[in-house]
């Protein structure tokens, strides 16, 4: 596969995780979008930059998505336990 | 030239190192020795304090390491003590109320000096990459900081800020993927220079609203008002003055790299819709922390204002940022003395205030004029050096609308005004008050005062900085 076709389908699990995330209501399927996204923008990385150079970039984009995904699941599983709900509209404390 | 880099680079990271190992340090010794349990505030003061002092002595020009990641020069020093200083007031405020159980204190004061070296790094970056790692480093802790209490208002904070600047993030990354496919780096230098087509600018546009939302322009703003009023209130008062100085300092970075074209367009109605819309929805607020939000929404609007000055507004935002954020710690530090619940007072709360705590009130007023631009207060004089070089470029109808849209902010500055000095109190005030929060306060007021009346050498050292860009 060539670098730009493995682009193209990068762009394309990006577009889709972007518009997952800003339609779907529940907060695990937003975070696992979340992931996805950051996923997709990293093999766009590797598939495009300068070779060792974004290779490099991927390696810390791993750890960033990791450290992101253990605040992302450390906060829902404090909202669990607190609100006993997980969909967004439920979580309604602050407004104005 | 100075003589050795590598021993002037070894003096000037000790501040960041000691930062680390303070972190270290609140997290684990309690853990090991109980008698410590509570003190990681004074310790962690102690360590701000005496990084503040390691870099007096600026380095004499630019001088660039690790393959230019990282930019020391006049600049960065100037924003390094601008950062340690706010995490030196955001400390004190923690320390007076607790905002966390005495058993999380550690991972507290760990969380919040993480995000104090992540905004240092963020300031000095050279290069787009370091810049999204630092951010990330900056952001991450907050986003656990605004939960930390683990009570209802804080959690949705969390998980609102969290969900938008991970979503940021995201479009920051494929930006930067976009960009690593054009350039032949990522440095501030190489971008510069280079071909702008199509693909070049839907990087751009990635990058720059991923750091907006982190910036909080309009419309990236969303998650704002509710982080500042469910986070713990010194949280807020870091938010507002930090997170957002680490995002201007790189958006004005992006900025710069062009001199017109698309790019620019987009940052003028950024700055029109940002300035519009958040002192127009600020005007509806009852919360205090919501409304100090929304001040903050706005304030990043004039701040994009700025940007079209140049350097002369390079220098404004440099001198702006210290400004603003002594009036927005100030009126932090008032909405904490006051808080009964976690979301912090109501206006309406502030009611009689004059008349139980008249020097608190006369603070307060300080705040809201020099954040809605009253001479001789130093936020008149931000406010005009910011859009006076936008106006020396020749971007008279976009200060019009910002000028237009500050005398509009007077009237909720004024409310909160009116509320304290007009309203008889309802219910008294809260009889204990830590003296560490009225220093703050009253440390802030002096400094807005002082800062407008003799504005002349913070502003000369916003122009020494602004000169190494």
């Amino acid at each position: 596969m060539s670098a730009y076709a493995l682009a193209s389908a990068a762009f394309l699990l990006f577009s889709l995780a972007a518009a997952g995330f800003l339609t779907c209501g529940s907060l695990v399927r937003m975070l696992m979008f979340l992931e996805l996204m950051l996923n997709a923008a990293n093999i766009a990385l590797v598939a495009l930059g300068p070779e060792t150079v974004s290779q490099a970039y991927a390696v810390m984009l791993f750890a960033i998505a990791a450290a992101e995904a253990g605040i992302g699941l450390a906060l829902i599983i404090t909202l669990a336990s607190v609100f006993r709900t997980l969909e967004a509209e439920n979580i309604k404390e602050l407004k104005g | 030239m100075i003589a050795d880099p590598l021993a002037y680079a070894a003096s000037a990271l000790s501040g960041p190192l000691l930062l680390v190992l303070t972190a270290f340090v609140c997290l684990l010794l309690p853990l090991f020795i109980r008698q410590l349990r509570g003190t990681q505030g004074l310790i962690a003061l102690g360590a701000v304090l005496v990084a503040i002092t390691f870099f007096r002595q600026a380095p004499p020009a630019e001088l660039a390491f690790f393959s230019e990641a990282l930019l020391l020069s006049p600049l960065s020093s100037y924003l390094w003590a601008f950062a340690l200083g706010v995490l030196a007031l955001v400390i004190a405020l923690s320390i007076a109320r607790p905002p966390a159980p005495e058993e999380n204190l550690g991972e507290y004061y760990f969380l919040l000096f993480m995000a104090g070296i992540g905004l240092m790094v963020l300031v000095a970056a050279g290069d787009l990459f370091t810049a999204f790692i630092a951010l990330e480093l900056l952001s991450l802790p907050v986003y656990a900081l605004a939960g930390i209490r683990r009570s209802k208002p804080g959690l949705e904070a969390a998980y609102k800020y969290f969900m938008l600047g991970a979503f940021g993030s995201g479009m920051t990354v494929m930006g930067i993927a976009i960009l690593s496919s054009l350039y032949p780096a990522l440095t501030f230098t190489a971008l510069k220079v280079g071909p702008a087509q199509p693909l070049a600018l839907a990087g751009f546009l990635l990058v720059i609203s991923g750091f907006a939302f982190k910036t909080a322009l309009v419309p990236f703003h969303m998650w704002v008002p509710d982080a500042y009023e469910g986070a713990p209130t010194p949280i807020s008062a870091f938010m507002a003055a930090a997170v957002k100085a680490g995002g201007v300092i790189v958006l004005w970075r992006l900025f710069s790299l062009f001199s017109g074209g698309p790019i620019r367009e987009i940052f003028w109605w950024l700055a029109v819709v940002t300035a519009v819309s958040a002192n127009l929805m600020a005007l509806a607020q009852k919360g205090l922390k919501r409304l100090l939000a929304y001040s903050s929404v706005a304030h990043a609007g004039y701040i994009a204002v700025a940007f079209f000055g140049g350097r002369q507004g390079f220098e404004a935002v440099l001198y702006y940022l210290p400004v603003y954020a002594m009036a927005t710690i100030g009126a932090f530090s008032v909405a904490l003395l006051l808080e009964k619940e976690e979301k912090g007072p109501q206006i309406e709360d502030l009611a009689g205030l004059a008349k139980t705590r008249p020097w608190v009130a006369g603070a307060m007023a300080a705040f809201m004029f020099s954040l809605a631009g009253v001479p001789p207060l130093a936020g008149f004089f931000a406010k005009f050096y910011a859009f006076a070089g936008a106006v020396n470029s020749g971007y008279t109808s976009l200060v019009i609308i910002a000028i237009i849209m500050s005398a509009v902010s007077i009237y909720y500055y004024l409310k909160v005004t009116v509320v304290m000095y007009m309203k008889p109190s309802a219910n008294g005030h809260t009889a204990e008050a830590p003296g560490l929060i009225e220093a703050v306060i009253f440390l802030m007021a002096a400094g807005v005062i002082l800062a407008g009346i003799f504005s002349r050498p913070l502003l000369e050292q916003a122009a020494e900085a602004s000169r190494w860009f």
